[in-house]
C-alpha cells in the first residue's frame, strides 16, 4: 500500500507539473521564434525590391521542414537527397518528417485548421484540388517555375495540378499501371511468358487458361478484379478510353461513364471477368496484391510502385507486361505524389525562397535520375524519360511504354469516387443487380460530389 | 478457499467435474490462445514464406525482430509507450477512484447529474474530438509532448463508472466507524475504501495501461517527431502503399505484447492476494 | 478544521468535502471532453469543411442530409447489430469461463492469462489474424468445415456473413475483459452467504440463481453499460477486418463511427460528421438511461 501512495503521489506530482508548468513550452519556443522573428528583420529589406529572398538567403541560416508519407525507401533515398542539397546550400537546413501511409491524409488535415504544417509537402495529386482550394498550398512562383517550361518539359499529366492558371505543385516521379503475371502459372497452363496478351481480349482468354477450378471451388483466379486497389483505375481512365470513351467531361464537372461511348461496353468487360469469363472471384486471397504473391492469381493490375514488393515477397518467377489494348485505343491510369510549397511558408521571404531552391532540387534531371532505380517510380521530366537505362530495363519498359498515353483522374474525393465503383461492382456480383443500372448509380453518387464541389467553389 | 461449487461434490465425485472442467477450459482456451500463437508463428516467417497460407514457418528466424530494431527507434518508441501509459494509469486509478467513491459514497446535489454528466462523455467518439484537441495541442505547443499525447486520458468515465460500482459495495457503516475514530474524509477514502477495493483497481489499471498502450489515432495526430512516437504509431509504419509487412507487423506486436502478457501474470498474483486481504469477508 | 468551526452539519461538511474532491476531475472534464464535444456538435450546424476557410451556417441542413442518406441508416442499423449480438454473447461467455475459473483449484492463474492474451494484443495484429482464420480458400475455419462434411462459407467476402463474422472476432477479443470484471465481481461476493445457504441445503443452481447473480447485478450492469458504450462505438476492428478496409462487401460491415470517421477525415466533410455524432450520442444516451434505470429497479427487488 506504501508503494501504492507514493506511485500515486508521484504521478500525481507529475501530471500538475505538466499541467501546470509550461515544461513543454521552452523547447517549443525556440523553434517557433525563427519563424517570426526574421521576417520582423527583414521586414525593412524588403520594402525597396521584391527580391528579399537572394540578397537574405546566404546571410542567415533558414531550417525548412518537410513532410511525406512513410515509405521506406522513399525517405531513405530522401534522407540523402537532404544531405546532398544542404552540402549545396549550407545556409538551408532540411527537416524531414514522415508519417504513417493510411494516416497521412488525416494528419495533413487535421493540421489546416490548427494553421500547422510543413514549409514543403508531399501531396496525393488527386487530393490537390482540395487543399489548393483551402489555401492551404502556395502558388509556385512563375519566375522560378514558368507554366511554359513546365508544360515542355514535364509529362502531360502534371497538368492537372494546374488551378486557373497557376501551378501549385511539380512531382518528382509519376506512376502508372501495368500487369503483373506469374510466369510460372503462364507455363503451367500452355502459354508463353515471352508472349503476353497484347489486347484486352486476349488477356481474358489467357486469364481463362489459368484458372483453376477444384471441386466447384476457385483456387487460381486468372486475374485477380479487384475494384479496391487499382481495378476502379482501370475502369475509369484505361477501359473507358480503350472503347472509344472519355470518362470526364474536359472541364471536369460532368462524370460521361455511362453517357460516353463504350462506357457500358467497357464495365461490361470487367462484369464479364468475374461472370461470364470465370477468371476472377471475389473470395480469391484477401485483396489483388495479396492473392497474386500467394499465387492464388496468376495476374493483377498494378504500379511500378509494387516492384520493390514483389522482388522480397514473391516465391515464383514474374514479369510484368504493359496494358493492353482495347477494341478502340490503349490508354493508362497516370497518378503521381507531388510537392507543394505550403502559404505558412509562402509568408516567410527565407522560408520561400530556401522551399523554392529545396523544390527546384527535388524536380531536377539529376533527382529523377536517382529516384526511379531507387523507389521504381517513372521520371516526371520527359528528357529523363529516353535515358537508356530506364527504356532498356525488363520491369521497367512495360510502364514507359503506355505513359504518353496515361491519364490522371480529376478527383474531388478519391475514397468517395472509389467506394461508388466498388459497390456498383459489388452489386451486380455479389447482389446479381443489373451491371448497367449498378453504374447509373454510381455516376449519381459520383456526380452529386462533383456537383457539391463546383457549388462551392 | 471458499468454492461455491463445492455443494457439487454431492453430486459427481470430485475429480469427474474437475477433469471435465479443465477440459472445458482448455479447450476454449486453445480457441483463445490459436490467433496470439499464429501472431508469433508470423513474426518468425521470411517475408517470401508469409502469404504461404502454412501455419508454421518452414524456415524459422528471428530476423524480422532484428530488422525492426534496426529500421525503427523501437526501443525509443517502447519508452515513450511505457511512460505514456504508466503515467495515464496512475492519474486514472488516483483520480477515478475518488470520483467513484464520492459519487458512491456522499450524499450531495447534483450527484445523479454529475455522474451522467461524466459518464456522457464516453458517448462521444474520440474521432471526432481530434480537430478541437489538436487545435488546442497546437496552440498550448503541446505537439510533440508526452502531456500532449496523455492528456486526452488522464481521467477516463469509463473508470469511474467501474470505480463507483465497487464502492457502492463498501458498508457504509465501516465508514461511520473510521469517522467516529477520527479518520480525515481523505483518510476514508486513501485508507478504507481504496484497499477495499484493490480487486476492481487493479482490473481499472491492467485495462487503462492497455488502452493507452494500443492507443493509435490521437498518438498519430499529436506526435510529428519519430522521436516521440508510440509503438501503436510505430507498426503502422510497416503498412504502407504496397501492401504490409505482416511479418515484421507480427514481430513488432509481439514484442510489444509480450512483456505486457508477463506483468499482467505478476499483477494478477497481486490481486488474488489482495483479495484475500479485503475486509470484504467481515 | 476550519471548516467545522464554521458551524456545519455533519452533512453539510460531507458535502463540501464531495465538491473538493470532485473540482480537479470536473475541471478536467469540462475542459478537456465537454467542451470539445459541445464544439463538435455545434460543428453539425456549419457546412463545416475541415479545408475550407469559409464554413456557412447551415442549420437544420446536415440532420436533414444524415435522414435521406441510406449508407447513414445502413451504418445505424449495422451498429445496433453489432451491440445487439455481441454485448450478450461476451456477457455470457464471460461469466461462463469466471464461474470455470472460479471453481479451478489448480492452474488458476495459467488459464486466466490464456483468456486474457487476445485482450492484452494489439486489435490490429489481431485483425488481420481473423480475416486469415475466414479466408474462404484455404483458411483453416473452411478447412475445419470441410473436415465436418458441413458447405464451406465465403465469411468476409460475404454481405450476409461478414457482419456476424466481425462480431465473433470483436467478442473472442473482448472476452478476457469481461471474465476479469466477473472474477472481480465474483471474488467480492461474502463467502458466508454461500456458507449459510450451504446449510439451508441450496444446490450449485440455486446458488448460482439465488445469490451468485443477485449479488453480480452491480457487475452485469456495469458490463451491459460499457459493452454497448464501446459496442456501439466499434470503429478499429471494422476498419482492419472489413473486406474492403471501408465496410464492405456493400456497407455490409460499416459501423456508425466508421461512417463519421470516413465523413470527418476522407471526405472532411466535418458538420455532416457532427452530425452524425449527435446522433449517436443521444441513441448512447438513451440507451444508457433505459438501461441503467431497467437494472437498478432489479437490485431494489
Amino acid at each position: 500500500m506504501k508503494r501504492l501512495t507514493l506511485l500515486a503521489i508521484v504521478a500525481l506530482a507529475l501530471v500538475v507539473a505538466a499541467c501546470s508548468s509550461p515544461t513543454p513550452a521552452p523547447t517549443q519556443a525556440p523553434a517557433a521564434n525563427p519563424t517570426t522573428a526574421p521576417a520582423a528583420t527583414q521586414a525593412p529589406a524588403a520594402n525597396p525590391t521584391t527580391a528579399p529572398a537572394a540578397t537574405a538567403a546566404p546571410a542567415e541560416k533558414v531550417e525548412i521542414e518537410y513532410w511525406q508519407y512513410f515509405y521506406e525507401s522513399k525517405k531513405n533515398l530522401m534522407d540523402k537527397l537532404i544531405a546532398e542539397f544542404e552540402a549545396q546550400n549550407p545556409n538551408i537546413t532540411v527537416v524531414q518528417t514522415t508519417f504513417p501511409y493510411e494516416q497521412y491524409n488525416d494528419k495533413v488535415a487535421a493540421s489546416v485548421p490548427a494553421g500547422r504544417g510543413p514549409d514543403v509537402i508531399n501531396l496525393y495529386y488527386g487530393w490537390l484540388p482540395r487543399y489548393i482550394n483551402s489555401g492551404y498550398l502556395a502558388p509556385l512562383p512563375e519566375a522560378d517555375f514558368p507554366a511554359a517550361e513546365i508544360e515542355k518539359d514535364f509529362v502531360p499529366m502534371v497538368q492537372i495540378a494546374k488551378v486557373d492558371g497557376k501551378y501549385y505543385a511539380l512531382p518528382t516521379a509519376v506512376r502508372n499501371l501495368a500487369i503483373f503475371y506469374n510466369k510460372d502459372l503462364y507455363t503451367a497452363a500452355g502459354l508463353d511468358p515471352a508472349n503476353p496478351p497484347k489486347t484486352f481480349e486476349e488477356l481474358a482468354a489467357a486469364a481463362q487458361k489459368m484458372t483453376k477450378v477444384e471441386n466447384g471451388k476457385m483456387t487460381v483466379a486468372g486475374w485477380r478484379v479487384d475494384l479496391t486497389n487499382q481495378d476502379h483505375n482501370l475502369y475509369r481512365e484505361i477501359l473507358i478510353r480503350a472503347y472509344g470513351g472519355t470518362p470526364q467531361s474536359e472541364d471536369h464537372k460532368k462524370i460521361l461513364w455511362n453517357t460516353t461511348p463504350g462506357g457500358y461496353e467497357a464495365w461490361q468487360f470487367l462484369v464479364d471477368l468475374t461472370t461470364k469469363y470465370k477468371v476472377s472471384e471475389p473470395t480469391i486471397g484477401q485483396d489483388g496484391p495479396t492473392a497474386w504473391l500467394a499465387q492464388q492469381a496468376a495476374m493483377m493490375v498494378s504500379g511500378s510502385f509494387y516492384l520493390g514488393t514483389a522482388k522480397s515477397k514473391a516465391t515464383f518467377n514474374y514479369g510484368v507486361f504493359p496494358m493492353p489494348a482495347g477494341p478502340k485505343a490503349t490508354a493508362n491510369f497516370g497518378s503521381f505524389w507531388t510537392h507543394g510549397i505550403t502559404t505558412k511558408a509562402a509568408k516567410d521571404p527565407a522560408k520561400l525562397a530556401a522551399s523554392v531552391k529545396f523544390l527546384k532540387f527535388l524536380t531536377s534531371a539529376e533527382v529523377m535520375k536517382q529516384w526511379t532505380p531507387a523507389i521504381g517510380e517513372l521520371p516526371a521530366r520527359a528528357e529523363v524519360l529516353q535515358d537508356p537505362t530506364f527504356a532498356n530495363d525488363p520491369l521497367l519498359a512495360p510502364f514507359l511504354k503506355t505513359l504518353p498515353v496515361s491519364y490522371a483522374t480529376f478527383f474531388v474525393d478519391e475514397a468517395a469516387d472509389r467506394t461508388a465503383l466498388v459497390n456498383a461492382y459489388d452489386s451486380v456480383i455479389l447482389k446479381g443487380v443489373d451491371p448497367k443500372q449498378a453504374l447509373d448509380e454510381a455516376v449519381k453518387i459520383v456526380q452529386k460530389l462533383f456537383d457539391d464541389y463546383w457549388a462551392s467553389q | 478457499m471458499t468454492n461455491p461449487n463445492q455443494t457439487q461434490a454431492h453430486v459427481l465425485p470430485r475429480w469427474t467435474t474437475q477433469t471435465l472442467l479443465y477440459t472445458v477450459l482448455l479447450i476454449g482456451g486453445i480457441v483463445m490462445v490459436i490467433p496470439f500463437v499464429w501472431m508469433l508463428a508470423t513474426s518468425l516467417k521470411p517475408a517470401k514464406e508469409v502469404f504461404l497460407g502454412n501455419f508454421f514457418p518452414i524456415a524459422p528466424t528471428f530476423a524480422n525482430f532484428q530488422i525492426v530494431l534496426d529500421k525503427v527507434p523501437f526501443a525509443r518508441w517502447y519508452l515513450n509507450s511505457l511512460i505514456v501509459a504508466v503515467l495515464t494509469t496512475l492519474s486514472v486509478a488516483f483520480f477515478d477512484s475518488l470520483v467513484g467513491f464520492v459519487l458512491a459514497k456522499y450524499e450531495f446535489p447534483g450527484k445523479n447529474i454529475i455522474f451522467i454528466f461524466i459518464l456522457s462523455t464516453l458517448m462521444v467518439p474520440t474521432e471526432m474530438l481530434i480537430i478541437p484537441w489538436f487545435i488546442l495541442s497546437n496552440n498550448l505547443n503541446w505537439v510533440d509532448t508526452y502531456w500532449g499525447i496523455m492528456f486526452p486520458g488522464v481521467m477516463s468515465a469509463f473508470g469511474v463508472f467501474l470505480m463507483k460500482q465497487f464502492m457502492e459495495g463498501i458498508p457504509s457503516e465501516l465508514l461511520d466507524a473510521a469517522r467516529i475514530d477520527g479518520v480525515s474524509e481523505f483518510g476514508l477514502f486513501w485508507r478504507i475504501a481504496m484497499p477495499l477495493v484493490r480487486p476492481a483497481l487493479a482490473a481499472l489499471c491492467i485495462f487503462t495501461f492497455l488502452g493507452n498502450w494500443n492507443a493509435f489515432l490521437w498518438p498519430v495526430i499529436i506526435t510529428e517527431k519519430m522521436n516521440m512516437r508510440t509503438i501503436p504509431v510505430g507498426l503502422s509504419f510497416f503498412s504502407g502503399e504496397a501492401g504490409a509487412s505482416w511479418e515484421l507487423i507480427m514481430a513488432g506486436a509481439a514484442m510489444a505484447t509480450i512483456p505486457v502478457l508477463i506483468v499482467f501474470i505478476i499483477f494478477q498474483r497481486q490481486i488474488i492476494k489482495g483479495i484475500a486481504l479485503t475486509g470484504l469477508k467481515g | 478544521m476550519a471548516v467545522r468551526s464554521r458551524g456545519l452539519t455533519l452533512g453539510q461538511r460531507r458535502m463540501v468535502w464531495a465538491y473538493i474532491f470532485l473540482f480537479v476531475p470536473l475541471v478536467f472534464f469540462i475542459s478537456i471532453r465537454v467542451a470539445p464535444t459541445l464544439f463538435a456538435m455545434s460543428v453539425s450546424l456549419f457546412q463545416w469543411d475541415i479545408l475550407s476557410p469559409e464554413k456557412p451556417w447551415m442549420g437544420l441542413e446536415n440532420y436533414r442530409n444524415l435522414f435521406h442518406d441510406d449508407v447513414f441508416w445502413k451504418a445505424l442499423t449495422n451498429t445496433l447489430l453489432y451491440v445487439a449480438l455481441s454485448v450478450p454473447l461476451a456477457l455470457v461467455f464471460g461469466l461462463s469461463v469466471a464461474l470455470l475459473l472460479q471453481r479451478a483449484i489448480h492452474w488458476k492463474g495459467f488459464f486466466r492469462a490464456l483468456y486474457f492474451i487476445p485482450f492484452v494484443t494489439s486489435t490490429v495484429a489481431i485483425s488481420w489474424v481473423w480475416r486469415w482464420m475466414y479466408e474462404p480458400t484455404f483458411g483453416p475455419l473452411n478447412k475445419l468445415l470441410a473436415l465436418l462434411g458441413l458447405p464451406e462459407q465465403t465469411f468476409l467476402a460475404n454481405p450476409d456473413q461478414a457482419l456476424p463474422s466481425i462480431v465473433v472476432a470483436i467478442t473472442w477479443q473482448a472476452v478476457g475483459f469481461y471474465i476479469i470484471i466477473f472474477l472481480a465481481g465474483l471474488e467480492a461476493i461474502p463467502s458466508d452467504f454461500y456458507d449459510a445457504a450451504k446449510i439451508d441445503g441450496a444446490d450449485g443452481w440455486n446458488l448460482f440463481r439465488h445469490i451468485t447473480l443477485p449479488l453480480l447485478n452491480p457487475t452485469i450492469v456495469f458490463l451491459t453499460v460499457i459493452g454497448t458504450i464501446t459496442g456501439i462505438q466499434v470503429f478499429t476492428q471494422v476498419l482492419n477486418m472489413s473486406y474492403q478496409g471501408m465496410g464492405g462487401p456493400l456497407n455490409s460491415t460499416k459501423s456508425l463511427v466508421l461512417f463519421i470517421y470516413q465523413q470527418a477525415f476522407q471526405s472532411f466533410k466535418m458538420g455532416y460528421a457532427a452530425a452524425g455524432t449527435v446522433v449517436l450520442f443521444a441513441i448512447i444516451l438513451l440507451i444508457t438511461l433505459i438501461q441503467l434505470r431497467v437494472t437498478s429497479r432489479r437490485v431494489e427487488y
